[in-house]
């Protein structure tokens, strides 16, 4: 045989070179489709499906110490000495800020009630414990909250505005460049928009919220008070008040806490409106706990049957505090 | 002739347009996987996010509310605010003249922005059922539970008072009587009562009070007597400007006065005392030789009182005993007992009324038997 037999352009094909030709084709199809699917991730092209991410807080809490109470109880007659009182029952305000810590407090200034009607962190209280942290060398005492009504009109009223021009604190209002979004595995909070500002490059946070009644959940304390760092339109949570209250002790780990009950808005909470709706206790809770905190003063300041307070029991449940405040290291003191 | 072995075909003949083709082909090929991979790798979130400008009308959903957001006029962060409160008088004139009385449907607020003797330090802030929570919180619903149609307040500076203010509400519920209801809830026992309303009083850091279908609520910054006496004369001039209307409240004045706890009036809207039929009830609390008892009043058309009489007999029938009574001053009476306490229950005409679980039962049926047979004005 020779060469000039063979017709390389010979009309056609044969079946066999089709099919095997075909099947070079459909592999490579079939290996072009499964790259493509390989690469495509869904959840970037579909809304809904997108990845949420989300900062979450550190840990402002500083370690137990041995030999110091975790709670203190202080009664006294004079708001700033009966604060004193308690943070030194706690073994000191030493304990809890160091030199140059930059410390954030976070009053509760819902809303713009001057400071007598209750409703409001009291400015005395405010004042005691920023100069108990500008005493122990703080660098910077940062105030600021989220409240419900004007943030200058309720930071004015309250008179903690006069507070923090007076000890040169510096104050955040909340503006809509403030916020960031958290994420977290909270019963109700997972994704949503956290006022942040306050908290960058922060040290320490202290919580000190008045103890006051609440319509929905029975009291607002320590741990409702951390509503004051949510934006959006929070008040879709008050459809699960006590998940979310609990969630805040997931949320925040302060450094401590300060449940002012020097006077207690016993009813019509929580904007009260009366004086006749507050009652002078003269007593200052401060603990690591704030399960615990709030434990004590539902029960002790307003006079109420523990079983009431859903979010401690779940905060509990949760393991976030320990509702049974008699089981921590406990001091109680009179200034 | 034997077949030569086939070989595969092999094309030799392409031509330049064909190759150029396919280059392009595979290059473009190339090219859309690579966009594809790196596009898939970063989301772009402006894809599918909302379009904010949108939602501008959203912003402000209730006309000048006060926003959680920083007020564009507002300080910046560090600066402090005190010229809200430095008002120079000097230059304040009063332009005050005498209102006509308006419905509470207007406001007062939005009529005046001087009273006498009184400045507006903030706008008004106007607030609904649905934008309630957002001035008082996790109070609403208490206000929600009485039919609350609108909310409208301002902050007054007090001419001559420097640094103080007032803060005004003005609680507009759908009648008179839930406007009673949502006062008589947060009423403050043992209060000083006022003089220029059917109800209201004194509290040491405020007045309030109820006209119309309005419930008013004058807060003073300060406990001195200056800044209660502005904030009385602010409460009179606004009760002024709000028409009376007590359609649905006459029930409260069947209420004995003799004896009664001050402040001890209530409203109850629905199902009182655990009954489905005592609804629209007024009640008050008397002291009678150091016994405490409750009374209640309800109006309504005679059959309904007879068929809510006899819902109380069917109760006492149920769950305790009835103790059968005599009418009284041709009222019919049901005298019931139930886990140690009485209740004595009367019907005249419409209204239906009585002592509900005292501890004591003759001091129940005496205190039934003086007011039925006391003449009535």
């Amino acid at each position: 045989m020779s060469a000039s037999n063979i017709n390389p352009e010979s009309k056609g094909m044969t079946r066999r070179q089709f099919t095997r030709k075909l099947a070079i084709t459909g592999t490579a199809v079939a290996g072009a489709l499964a790259g493509g699917i390989a690469l495509w991730e869904p959840k970037h092209f579909l809304p809904g499906f997108e990845e949420k991410t989300g900062l979450s807080l550190p840990n402002y809490a500083t370690e137990s110490r041995k030999y110091l109470s975790d709670l203190a109880i202080a009664k006294g007659s004079e708001r700033e000495h009966t604060i004193r009182a308690a943070i030194d029952a706690l073994g000191g305000i030493q304990r809890f800020i160091k030199k140059n810590d930059r410390v954030m407090i976070k009053p509760n200034v819902a809303f713009d009630r001057p400071a007598a009607l209750g409703a409001t962190t009291h400015p005395d209280s405010l004042r005691a414990l920023a100069k108990l942290c500008l005493e122990a060398g703080a660098k910077q005492v940062i105030i600021a909250d989220n409240p419900i009504n004007s943030p200058v009109g309720c930071f004015l009223k309250s008179g903690l505005e006069a507070v923090v021009h007076e000890l040169d604190l510096k104050l955040i209002y909340p503006e809509s460049s403030a916020f960031s979004n958290i994420q977290m595995e909270g019963e109700v909070l997972k994704h949503w928009p956290l006022f942040h500002r306050p908290l960058k490059n922060i040290d320490k946070v202290i919580g000190l919220a008045p103890c006051k009644d609440h319509n929905l959940c029975h009291a607002s304390m320590t741990m409702k008070n951390w509503y004051g760092l949510l934006g959006g339109r929070r008040n879709q949570f008050h459809q699960h008040i006590h998940s979310i209250i609990s969630d805040f002790a997931l949320m925040i780990k302060p450094t401590f806490v300060v449940l002012d009950g020097f006077s207690v808005l016993m009813k019509n909470g929580p904007t009260g409106g009366r004086l006749s709706d507050v009652r002078e206790m003269n007593t200052i809770i401060a603990g690591t706990d704030m399960v615990a905190v709030d434990s004590y003063g539902f029960t002790k300041l307003l006079e109420r049957d523990i079983d009431l307070l859903q979010y401690v029991h779940k905060a509990h449940e949760r393991k976030l505090g320990n509702m049974n405040w008699k089981d921590l290291k406990l001091k109680e003191v009179q200034a | 002739m034997p077949v030569p072995h086939k070989q595969s075909y092999i094309r030799t003949n392409i031509s330049l347009a064909e190759k150029t083709i396919g280059s392009i082909l595979l290059l473009l090929l190339i090219g859309i996987g690579v966009s594809i991979q790196q596009k898939g790798r970063s989301y772009d979130p402006n894809l599918f996010s909302v379009d904010e400008t949108t939602l501008e009308s959203t912003r402000n959903p209730v006309l000048n509310k006060a926003s959680t957001l920083k007020e564009e006029n507002a300080p910046a962060s560090g600066e402090t605010v005190t010229t809200y409160l430095e008002e120079d008088y000097s230059a304040f004139e009063d332009s005050y003249s005498e209102p006509a009385v308006i419905d509470t449907g207007e406001s007062v607020f939005e009529k005046m922005d001087t009273f006498s003797g009184f400045k507006a330090m903030s706008d008004t802030e106007y607030y609904s059922a649905d934008t309630l929570y957002e001035k008082i919180n996790g109070r609403a619903p208490a206000y929600l539970g009485f039919n609350f149609q609108k909310l409208t307040c301002r902050t007054f500076t007090i001419k001559g008072v420097p640094g103080q203010y007032l803060d005004a509400f003005i609680f507009e519920m759908d009648t008179p009587v839930n406007a009673f209801g949502i006062f008589s809830m947060e009423r403050e026992a043992g209060a000083k009562p006022l003089d220029f309303v059917n109800d209201g009083y004194r509290s040491e850091m405020g007045f309030f009070f109820r006209q119309g279908n309005a419930y008013i609520q004058v807060i003073a910054s300060d406990v001195s007597e200056q800044v209660l006496a502005a904030a009385e004369e602010f409460s009179r001039i606004t009760a002024a400007k709000i028409q009376i209307n007590d359609t649905g409240v006459e029930a409260a004045s069947i209420l004995p006065m003799d004896q009664i706890i001050e402040g001890s009036i209530s409203y109850i809207q629905e199902n009182a005392y655990g009954l489905a039929l005592l609804n629209d009830v007024f009640e008050a609390r008397y002291e009678i030789k150091g016994l405490e008892l409750s009374f209640f009043a309800m109006k309504t058309d005679p059959s309904s009182a007879q068929e809510a009489l006899e819902s109380v007999q069917q109760f006492f029938q149920d769950y305790g005993t009835v103790i059968e009574n005599e009418p009284i001053n041709g009222c019919q009476i049901v005298i019931g007992e139930s886990f140690g306490q009485y209740s004595v229950v009367y019907l005249k005409n419409d209204e239906l009324g009585g002592v509900m679980n005292a501890d004591d039962l003759p001091t129940a049926l005496a205190f039934i038997e003086t007011f039925l047979k006391k003449p009535k004005p």
